[in-house]
């Protein structure tokens, strides 16, 4: 008789342990059964916004369920990290973020996350290409001429940045630094609005990864690039080091991450779909 | 875009290398939020 409730009750504790594990695996095996929501924690217009629109159908494809792009832009886009951070780990929320979110604004400011213990990376999709981009009213055809109209008017250009503690701020700030040009800062909430607002003739400068259209149409011109190499879509663009500037191209990348918890299955089921997404060549074009 | 698509381990190393590599330009540019 003891012999049976020992081997009962060690019947029982075997299933305790498996039942969690076989459960996380059946929550992989039917993730998703519903929509998923992906937070940018940005405005529309900017490069993060424009990351999450171009990778969100093709999710949504390859899973057949909705995938909502949320925007919950503000404070350097710590509000919506927060969100994404203090959801449930389910799979079903998701951060489509650039890196500053979790790179640069935890180190300037009050966030509610912490970037490494609240988050999981799931996959880093690209990196983004910085293009420093003017207003064609100021009166430069390139990055040395830039620089040298700025230094004869020191104080008098701005630039707008996606908002305080972003990489786009950081950009500037590092080619303020290396070059010795004093130009005023203007955050926004995000990049769409200050590309708005050069177009518009409010700031003079810009630095972000989606600005072809506005280039190709003429309206902002392109200085340089962050890159190592020349993009081939601005082929007569030069880099930031081929116009003589060194040490102003923070590393910049937009990535999808989940809430700390989420079942490692799913992570890496998500994560072995958006590869294979990103590896779409059409999506270097972008 | 530059499609990298690195999968969870490389990408949390890229987030750590990052957050120290910011942290030495935060503090060499001088930026602050005031």
């Amino acid at each position: 008789m003891l012999k049976r409730r020992t081997l009962l009750a060690l019947l029982a504790a075997s299933l305790a342990l498996v039942a969690p594990d076989a459960a996380r695996a059946d929550a992989a095996d039917s993730y998703p059964n519903r929509s998923i929501r992906m937070i940018v924690p940005y405005p529309p217009g900017g490069g993060g916004d424009a990351v999450a629109r171009v990778i969100a159908p093709k999710l949504q494809e390859a899973f057949g369920q909705s995938v909502i792009v949320d925007n919950r832009p503000g404070a350097g886009a710590s509000i919506g990290t927060d969100l994404a951070a203090k959801a449930p780990p389910d799979g079903y929320t998701l951060l489509e973020t650039p890196g500053a979110a979790l790179t640069v604004n935890p180190q300037l400011m009050q966030v509610g996350y912490d970037p490494v213990n609240d988050l999981m990376p799931v996959n880093m999709l690209t990196r983004g290409i910085q293009i420093f981009a003017i207003s064609p009213t100021v009166p430069a055809r390139n990055m040395q001429e830039f620089i040298a109209y700025a230094k004869a008017n020191p104080g008098k250009l701005n630039y707008g940045s996606a908002g305080n503690g972003t990489i786009t701020q950081l950009s500037w700030e590092m080619l303020k630094l290396a070059t010795g040009i004093d130009i005023v800062h203007v955050p926004y909430k995000g990049s769409g609005p200050a590309i708005n607002d050069l177009l518009g003739g409010r700031v003079q400068g810009v630095v972000e990864s989606m600005l072809l259209p506005y280039i190709r149409a003429g309206q902002m011109r392109a200085l340089a690039v962050g890159t190592e190499q020349r993009w081939k879509q601005l082929p007569d663009v030069p880099t930031l080091k081929e116009s003589g500037v060194v040490g102003a191209n923070p590393s910049a990348w937009w990535g999808v991450l989940a809430p700390r918890g989420t079942p490692p299955a799913i992570v890496a089921k998500l994560s072995a779909v958006l590869t294979k997404i990103m590896h779409d060549p059409e999506l270097a074009d972008k | 875009m530059l499609p990298v698509a690195l999968g969870p381990d490389d990408f949390a190393k890229v987030i750590r290398e990052d957050i120290e590599t910011n942290k030495v330009l935060i503090q060499k540019a001088h930026i602050t939020l005031d």
